[in-house]
């Protein structure tokens, strides 16, 4: 079964984007902090990432990083979808390519259609 | 705010910027549930709406109190019915179905304080330590050895005093976390601990065993024990 991960801590969000992602025929699976979907990840690979960058415990480069040491894991696309402004991150584009990261949305202003476009482009539902 | 600030700003300043910032949160999640386009969302919506304005309440209630705008009216409370009904708030607003929340009142005494800022104070408390990935909150009054009013929430988490200090400067934004047990700014924990001061109180952390939460001691001078 195919399947996109979204790694959410906040779970009203979480929802809100599992039901529209499912509304555009994607199936989805939450987790809520990192050990959750490594766990989730681990039993089952997903096609793609969705993430946000701000993490309990953890923070999400470090999340990308452990993530991509994986090899099976190496060419799962990541898209974040954080709070924090992509310039406060203080990494180029050439490095967020370098993660895997193909798109970066800052959740203030881009919406669970423009994430779904993004997923779109990625992977078929 | 009497809150030292760094940074050549005063502490309205950066209270309100970390308001900003911690408002994004509830309003990101409103934003995206109106998305849906699904009218059963609508009671998450209102509650998350809710929670931001009484962060905003909280805000205004502070600063009124600390510019000397307004006076905090003292009446008679009971401690137990305010654990409650924050208790109450809080699992409505989280949305975490296995928020597991247990009330613990030793002391059921009415006594005087002000009603709002007590709610306000025990609502940051529960929202911090919920958002730093606790599920399991202990709500609890009682009576100290002094004859103050102690009201706090417990958690499973360990936290350490010097972690509460940093959390109460308001220095961070919301995605660079000020302590390790939360996620936030801290903001709310701010206003928190200025409403607690408004009322002659003060926040301190308290571990019984292996948890640790935050108590707000009601000094009993502001106390007039109506029982």
């Amino acid at each position: 079964m195919s399947y996109i991960l979204a790694i959410e801590p906040d779970k009203i969000l979480g929802n809100s984007i599992k039901k529209y992602l499912n509304n555009n025929k994607f199936d989805v699976k939450l987790a809520l902090n990192s050990q959750d979907a490594l766990s989730i990840a681990d039993k089952n690979k997903p096609v793609a990432i969705v993430l946000e960058l701000a993490i309990p415990r953890n923070n999400g480069i470090e999340f990308i990083q452990e993530f991509r040491s994986y090899s099976d894991w190496i060419s799962i696309p990541i898209v974040v979808y954080s709070h924090i402004p992509q310039e406060d991150i203080g990494l180029n584009n050439k490095e967020w390519l370098s993660y895997g990261v193909h798109e970066y949305l800052y959740k203030p202003t881009k919406s669970l259609k423009n994430l779904t476009s993004a997923l779109q482009d990625i992977v078929k539902p | 705010m009497s809150t030292d600030n760094s940074g050549g700003h005063d502490g309205t300043d950066a209270s309100l910027r970390a308001l900003a910032y911690e408002l994004k949160h509830p309003l990101i999640r409103i934003a995206r549930q109106a998305e849906l386009n699904d009218l059963s969302q609508l009671e998450t919506i209102q509650q998350t709406a809710e929670q931001a304005l009484r962060l905003i309440d909280s805000f205004i209630l502070n600063a009124q109190s600390e510019y000397g705008q307004k006076n905090l009216d003292l009446s008679p409370v009971n401690a137990g019915s305010i654990l409650y009904d924050v208790s109450v708030q809080l699992r409505k607003q989280t949305g975490f179905e296995n928020l597991d929340i247990e009330l613990d009142s030793r002391a059921t005494d009415i006594v005087m304080t002000h009603k709002v800022a007590l709610f306000s104070i025990l609502d940051a408390f529960g929202s911090v330590l919920v958002d730093a990935g606790n599920r399991y909150l202990i709500f609890r009054s009682y009576r100290m050895k002094n004859g103050s009013i102690g009201v706090g929430i417990f958690s499973r988490l360990n936290i350490k005093k010097s972690d509460l200090d940093i959390a109460l400067s308001l220095k961070g934004k919301s995605h660079m976390p000020l302590a390790r047990f939360s996620s936030g700014s801290n903001v709310s924990l701010s206003i928190a601990s200025e409403l607690c001061k408004s009322v002659g109180g003060v926040i301190t952390v308290k571990k019984i065993g292996k948890m640790s939460g935050f108590v707000a001691e009601l000094p009993r001078s502001e106390q007039m024990s109506l029982v």
